[in-house]
């Protein structure tokens, strides 16, 4: 077999066969972040934040996608190899249409997580307990003004709901405030026809009460957009922003329009979150059944279904697969909304 | 869709299909069916080879397929370099004005015709150029929309049926004792060759001349025209920019009628009198021309205004196919390699890698069959060096391809053609069965030489599939994404066979020096650049077109010894080379030689070939813009540094041009263009900033200048405004002609743009007698 040797920082390693500058980094134990990149999986090279700088040619390579060349020297580390990943990250969540946390928690003193507690007081989610007790008393809930339906037919009453929440299930499992030092992609304000989308998708279905007297707590909860995302806790984009101290969610004056997923459906799929990773694309791909597709070009560039075919329809047997490899909160499963 | 339309349907998917047939068979389609119908895709769909997300990716992809009907009109409109600075930004949106196309819509209401931009005709001499169906029109600005949409609808009434595009039927097979030589290329051609060719030949017959009409190589002096020479004895003369009209004054002024001498004697003496014996304008001798102006060198475009670009016996006699022979013979593929090597070709797709290197790698690779490869997929704005080499001149390609097969060992070769080339297509088909049938070419057993069969791909455009690997994964039915690389495609290229792709020029100088030996192409040039390379000339420069220099001339001799200078009375501001991927030199550094390194240093690259020239009117901000845009549209979209940090780059262009740039963002274009050039995929996201770059570089005063809110060459429109002045007639032109009502006043008086109302389109400029309207 052909064995290549070169250099990771200045540490001697050995590629055997057709490994990549990765594969053989993860076999030593060197870290090397990635996004499009996933096991088993052709490599995609088009995140860019694996980048792994040639000393000699001082050009960045990606590392998932390059197998190494005899006698190369490659710096894994250095300053340049972490600001170009930061930049490439930037470039990333700048065309990321999302919020991580929804405007009601940033504007919570607590930082309680609101969107989870309510998605349990709806019948969503598992019940939670509150710490709300102290918190939301005297509060003059500034949640409420931050909430984004306060734009379209009246602000939830989280104030009210909080503290129903905070009584209702003494005993089940207390529901943590949301931390505020990790990293918090924000969408700011709605442009036209977003917030249309978001009241569309999160109107469950069944007859609602439009006066708030009428409305039980549960249904007045179901009110909530839900403006979290859904991959808050696993996304990898985000994971990766806290890593490597990004702090600013968008460098560009544009973004991709945001997106809510259909209320009812099993699978959310918000393609402004979509990083165009292709991920889903190789696992449906590989399937050997209908497969995902990328779609145009350039910054237009979309990952989809071919022909406008449902999505769920295509992803079928692999939507959990496909759920669990997003790197993002594009393709993920509506495990919380029943 | 009509029976007829379901049959060749069936028929076009007998012949093709899915997999690497893919792009061809939407081809063929489309230009059956005008676009790709629902019914046409689900019968491709139906089979085994072809998936939807195969096809939705494919079709996605390329500009050139469209699945919405078009209109019975299909119009063109340039958007090439020479094209935008001379304003075809306002063609096109008077187009559309004047169809009333609505916004997002591209075929106008009555479904007459379909209007699309396109990257670059390559007639950039007669910029902004429009081509409707086959025909081209030159010279097109905002004012002159109305008169070309009804003036072509005119000429479809009458059309005789000239539009084929390639009429190669100039050769008249009586034999005679004088020579007129014309060039019918696609640039000649949109300036009336064609036309003038029918009018020649008409002529001819009718004052029964004993004179031949040969269609010969392009000579590149498009700013001439269409182009005449005349030959008789020894003697030559040559006539430029000649119209239909002045064909017989022409013809009589050099050769004696025959036989009915005194009917048409007496008729051509009447003409002669009228139209020959003055030099006044549309006389025959003001179309005279003076040799061409010194300093060309031809190795690539060899026998320019002589040989006859389809007429293989004219090829052989003039040495033709003899490196072929010595490969394959005497000299054998070492010794060819090693003329190769020891000229020290470089390849002259733009990035100048060592021909010689790349042969042998390609040669050593473990694999077989080999493949070559010629990208013919010329699509940067503002050049047609390609284009012309393979009108003119598709043998001497052939040949090179043809020699290079013989040297790594190769049996199949390609020819990835831009698909917007229908003439060099046209040719360049011809030309292969004329091999083909003499043995030249061919697949085994045919011939006498080494089997090599040759196929033409016919591209479906995308700028990105001119970069080697997008262009392979193109030819394998995908989407146009550049490969990561290594492997090169020299180890595993086409379906994973060693695979050496070169530029058409590349493939065009290789029989010289093969046959020559290498000695005289490597004294040319500079150390590290020898021989020659072809330039497109364009812009801001008197005597445009296509020029082949030895490298190692500097910029300023081409633009002002070939090109004649800076017309006017302006003074040469800059020189952009290599276009989208190339920087501005500006005129402090035109002495700068064409030499590989020496204009890296510069801040520019040799890229393929484009020249285009800029005087003190033209806005180098807003050309960085055009180029950033057009990286920014021609993305594949698959890295990220490429994909999302063109689209930044852009908004930082666009915000300075109109007048909300900052310095805090002159320091973000260098941050972002160096992430750019160094982490992108491919070329094309690696030189994508370069535009920016080197114009912040050597014109950062211009930049500044936009921050501030002034545009000092008044091309910006956010940054301008128009107003009349005093000395205007009251002629009324401009107000009839604007677009949008903005300019307003009583006949014989002063009049006035209201600046609300005005959209900058400048054609109320273009419309003064007097130059009365101004931008400030």
């Amino acid at each position: 077999m052909r064995t290549v040797r070169f250099t990771i920082d200045a540490q001697a390693v050995v590629a055997s066969g057709s490994e990549t500058i990765l594969e053989v980094a993860r076999r030593e134990g060197i870290a090397i972040p990635t996004l499009c990149h996933l096991e088993g999986l052709e490599p995609a090279g088009a995140c860019l934040v694996c980048l792994v700088r040639d000393l000699d040619s001082g050009r960045m390579i990606p590392a998932c996608a390059t197998p190494p060349m005899e006698g190369q020297a490659l710096d894994c580390s250095g300053p340049e190899v972490q600001a170009a990943r930061r930049r490439s990250l930037e470039l990333l969540l700048g065309d990321h249409a999302g919020d991580c946390e929804a405007p009601c928690v940033r504007a919570c003193p607590a930082r309680l997580d609101v969107p989870r507690a309510l998605r349990a007081l709806a019948g969503e989610a598992p019940p939670t307990r509150v710490p709300a007790a102290q918190a939301c008393r005297d509060c003059e809930a500034p949640c409420e003004k931050a909430c984004r339906r306060g734009l379209h037919d009246g602000a939830l009453t989280i104030r009210r709901l909080m503290l129903h929440a905070t009584s209702e299930h003494p005993d089940a499992e207390l529901l943590p405030p949301v931390t505020r030092d990790r990293f918090d992609s924000r969408l700011g304000p709605l442009r036209l026809g977003e917030l249309e989308a978001f009241i569309a998708g999160a109107s469950p279905p069944g007859p609602t009460t439009r006066t708030e007297v009428g409305r039980s707590k549960a249904d007045e909860a179901r009110r909530c957009l839900c403006c979290d995302c859904r991959a808050k806790d696993t996304c990898q984009l985000r994971k990766l922003a806290d890593e490597l101290h990004v702090h600013v969610s968008s460098t560009g004056k544009t973004r991709p329009t945001a997106t809510h997923p259909d209320a009812g459906a099993r699978l959310a799929f918000e393609p402004g979150k979509c990083i165009r990773c292709g991920r889903c694309v190789q696992i449906t791909r590989a399937s050997g059944g209908p497969a995902l597709c990328f779609l145009g070009r350039s910054l237009e560039s979309t990952v989809g279904a071919p022909f406008d075919q449902p999505l769920e329809t295509i992803l079928g047997p692999v939507a959990e697969a496909c759920a669990e490899a997003c790197p993002t909160g594009a393709i993920s499963l509506r495990g919380f909304r029943g | 869709m009509t029976e007829l339309d379901r049959r060749e349907i069936e028929r076009i998917l007998a012949a093709g299909g899915g997999g690497r047939a893919l792009i061809p068979t939407l081809v063929a389609l489309q230009e059956r069916l005008g676009h790709l119908p629902r019914e046409a895709l689900h019968r491709l769909l139906e089979r085994d080879d072809v998936s939807a997300a195969q096809l939705a990716s494919v079709l996605s992809f390329y500009p050139r397929f469209r699945t919405r009907p078009a209109g019975r009109h299909r119009v063109q409109v340039c958007l090439g370099t020479a094209c935008h600075v001379r304003g075809a930004a306002d063609t096109l949106a008077e187009i559309r004005h004047q169809l009333a196309i609505a916004e997002g819509e591209d075929t106008d209401p009555q479904g007459l015709f379909t209007v699309e931009p396109v990257a670059c005709l390559g007639c950039c001499m007669l910029a902004p150029v429009v081509r409707i169906d086959h025909h081209t029109y030159a010279r097109v600005d905002a004012a002159a929309v109305p008169d070309l949409l009804s003036g072509h609808l005119g000429r479809v009434a009458r059309d005789d049926g000239e539009s084929t595009p390639t009429g190669e039927r100039a050769s008249s097979e009586r034999a005679g004792t004088g020579e007129l030589r014309l060039c019918r290329c696609t640039s000649c051609a949109s300036a009336g060759a064609d036309a003038l060719a029918r009018a020649l030949q008409h002529e001819i017959a009718a004052l029964d001349l004993p004179v031949r009409l040969r269609s010969v190589a392009c000579t590149g002096r498009s700013w001439d025209a269409p182009l005449v020479e005349i030959r008789q004895d020894a003697e030559r003369w040559r006539y430029g920019r000649v119209d239909p009209e002045i064909a017989r004054p022409l013809l009589l002024e050099h050769f004696q009628p025959a036989g009915m001498a005194g009917r048409v004697g007496a008729r051509a003496s009447r003409l002669l009198e009228r139209l020959l014996d003055s030099d006044e304008e549309g006389g025959v001798a003001s179309h005279r021309l003076e040799p061409d102006a010194p300093g060309q060198v031809r190795r690539s475009t060899l026998h320019a205004g002589e040989a006859d670009p389809l007429d293989l016996d004219d090829y052989l006699a003039r040495g033709g196919f003899e490196a072929l022979r010595a490969t394959q013979g005497a000299l054998g593929p070492e010794g060819a390699l090693a003329r190769i090597a020891t000229a020290g070709l470089r390849g002259r797709g733009g990035a100048g890698y060592d021909a010689a290197r790349k042969w042998r790698e390609t040669k050593a690779s473990a694999g077989a069959p080999k493949v070559v490869v010629c990208n013919a997929d010329e699509g940067e704005p503002g050049a047609f060096m390609d284009r012309m080499i393979l009108e003119s001149f598709p043998f001497r390609v052939l040949e090179g391809m043809a020699i290079a097969a013989a040297v790594i060992g190769a049996s199949r070769g390609y020819l990835y053609v831009r698909g917007a080339y229908r003439q060099a297509i046209e040719r360049l088909r011809r030309a292969l069965a004329a091999c083909t049938a003499r043995g030249l070419l061919g697949a085994e057993g045919e011939g006498v030489l080494r089997p090599f069969s040759v196929e033409i791909f016919e591209s479906a455009g995308g700028y990105v599939c001119g970069e080697e690997t997008a262009l392979l994964e193109a030819m394998e039915g995908r989407r146009g994404t550049p490969r990561i690389r290594p492997p090169y495609p020299s180890e595993r290229g086409l379906e994973g066979l060693p695979t050496l792709v070169n530029n058409v020029e590349t493939f065009a100088l290789v029989p010289g020096i093969v046959a020559e030996g290498p000695e005289t192409f490597a004294a040319l040039g500079t150390p590290g650049s020898s021989g020659t390379k072809t330039f497109a000339l364009a812009g801001r420069v008197a005597r445009g077109g296509l020029v082949e220099v030895a490298m190692g001339t500097t910029l300023r001799q081409i633009v002002e010894d070939i090109g004649g200078g800076v017309p006017g009375a302006r003074a040469l501001k800059a020189i952009h080379v290599g276009g989208p991927s190339g920087g501005c030199v500006p005129a402090a550094l035109a002495d700068t030689p064409l030499d590989y390194e020496a204009l890296q240093s510069a801040g520019a690259i040799m890229g393929t070939g484009g020249l285009i020239v800029l005087d003190e009117g033209d806005c180098v901000v807003d050309l960085a813009r055009y180029y950033t845009a057009f990286a920014r549209r021609e993305s594949c979209g698959r890295c990220s540094a490429c994909r999302i940090g063109t689209a930044r780059l852009l908004e930082i262009m666009d915000d300075i041009c109109e007048g909300r740039g900052t310095e805090v963002r002159l320091a973000r274009i260098e941050e972002l263009g160096q992430h750019l050039a160094t982490t992108s995929r491919c070329g094309l996201g690696r030189t994508a900033p370069n535009a920016a770059l080197s114009t912040l570089r050597h014109f950062r005063d211009e930049y500044l200048a936009h921050i501030e809110g002034r545009c000092p060459a008044g091309r910006c429109k956010a940054l301008v405004r128009y107003r009349v002045a005093e000395h205007c007639i009251g002629c009324t032109r401009c107000a009839q002609r604007c677009p949008s009502g903005a300019v307003n006043g009583e006949p014989h008086q002063r009049h006035h743009v209201d600046d609300g109302a005005c959209t900058r389109c400048d054609v109320c400029r273009q419309a003064c007698p007097v130059g009365a309207v101004e931008v400030e």
